[in-house]
């Protein structure tokens, strides 16, 4: 029944493509409260640090549960992922606690 | 052939083997070496701060210029100067010192020495005070930024029953770290005209005990001070009194001067400018592959770009320094 494959599979599609946008949604709110509490705490620089700590672990966990749900979860694609959150990680370090 | 080379560095393209390839400058072998240039810059400024660090370069910043910009916030409200007193002064030096020997950063000391104990051991006579702190600060400017910026420090700043002010600007080791602190006195004397009358005897004032939460933006005065003449009215209204105050200097603040190093605005440059040319070359790749239909966006491009965005946000808004 190729018609019925075909429907099968414009239905996973479309899935997938509601997916993308709800994570992406959801990935720019939680970047979003956390500029707003970075700007908030903009004269208190430990906890500026502490915040973007938390947004950096929120982006890796975020990263590896929508690239798993995706199929698409591989070592190459978590590394890449770590190596940005160690650039953001220790340039917030440099900026905002030494 | 090697324009081609040196393109391919900075935006995706397919090769011979049909394959999409982002941009080499991309690679997880460059992102590695980005992370190692932001290890080697932190490492190298530390050891420059600890042997050389005349060599970040030095601002000098100065009580004065703290006491011309509040006067000159306070004149934008539409408010009356604040005139230097060598008394608040004084104290607000003693209050840093304080900070320093006992490795504190509060209003209150461990030992519960409170603002206002340090402004009645500087024989400063009040019928309100306020304190405002600050600290980590490279420049004058941005201190009294950074009060203006909060409510409680802002109302000190422009509160119309202070007359005179007292800071200092002090460097020094606190909590395992080398700061420079501010202090920030306000006052309004129990009496403004000094008389030549002999010095009559009066028992010390008791001093007020402030809330916690009420420290940053105390308008302490003291209960009625007992003194031969007509007590004191706990009214606003300043009442003369027959007792000659120790002279109230308006010394300049001038000796209370630092010198901050540039380092925060050399660590944001450098950081903001690689976080920068990453977030370019991500954006470059979205906009190159939404130009060329051949191309695919690889997975998490647009997750990168976002936490590189807020980042570049967070060291855009960032502000050496706390208030207190």
């Amino acid at each position: 029944m190729p018609g019925f494959s075909r429907l099968a599979l414009d239905v996973e599609q479309l899935k997938m493509k509601h997916l993308d946008i709800l994570a992406h949604i959801f990935l720019i709110l939680g970047l979003g409260v956390g500029v707003v509490a970075v700007y908030r705490l903009r004269f208190d620089s430990t906890d500026q640090f502490l915040v973007i700590l938390v947004i950096t672990f929120f982006y890796l966990l975020w990263g590896t549960t929508y690239h798993h749900i995706k199929g698409e979860i591989e070592k190459k694609l978590f590394v890449e992922y770590l190596l940005i959150a160690m650039i953001v990680v220790i340039c917030a370090f440099l900026v905002f606690v030494i | 052939m090697i324009h081609k080379k040196v393109i391919h560095h900075f935006i995706p393209h397919q090769k011979e083997d049909g394959l999409h390839h982002r941009a080499k400058a991309l690679n997880l072998s460059y992102l590695a070496s980005y992370l190692l240039i932001l290890v080697l810059f932190g490492a190298g400024l530390y050891l420059i701060k600890l042997k050389a660090p005349q060599i970040l370069g030095q601002v000098m910043f100065s009580a004065d210029q703290i006491i011309a910009l509040t006067n000159a916030k306070r004149a934008q409200s539409g408010l009356g100067v604040l005139s230097s007193n060598g008394q608040l002064a004084q104290a607000a030096s003693a209050k840093a010192q304080d900070m320093y020997a006992a490795d504190y950063w509060a209003h209150n000391s461990p030992s519960g020495k409170t603002p206002w104990n340090f402004i009645t051991t500087a024989g400063y006579r009040y019928l309100y005070a306020g304190e405002n702190l600050a600290r980590d600060f490279s420049d004058a400017s941005s201190v009294v930024d950074a009060w203006m910026a909060s409510p409680s420090h802002r109302s000190n700043m422009l509160d119309t029953n202070f007359k005179e002010i007292g800071v200092a600007v002090a460097s020094g080791d606190l909590e395992g770290r080398e700061v420079i602190l501010v202090v920030q006195m306000f006052g309004t004397p129990v009496s403004q005209i000094p008389t030549q009358q002999p010095l009559v005897q009066a028992s010390p004032v008791p001093s007020p005990q402030p809330s916690p939460a009420q420290v940053a933006q105390v308008k302490e005065k003291p209960p009625s001070a007992p003194s031969p003449s007509p007590k004191v009215s706990p009214s606003p209204t300043p009442v003369s009194v027959a007792v000659e105050l120790p002279s109230l200097e308006t010394a300049q603040n001038t000796q209370s001067t630092v010198l901050a190093s540039r380092q925060f605005s050399l660590v944001k440059g450098v950081s903001f400018g690689l976080v920068g040319f990453v977030f370019l070359l991500f954006a470059l790749e979205i906009i190159y592959t939404l130009r060329k239909n051949h191309l695919r966006l690889r997975s998490g491009v647009l997750a990168h770009l976002a936490i590189l965005a807020f980042i570049l946000l967070a060291i855009w808004y960032a502000v050496a320094g706390a208030v207190l």
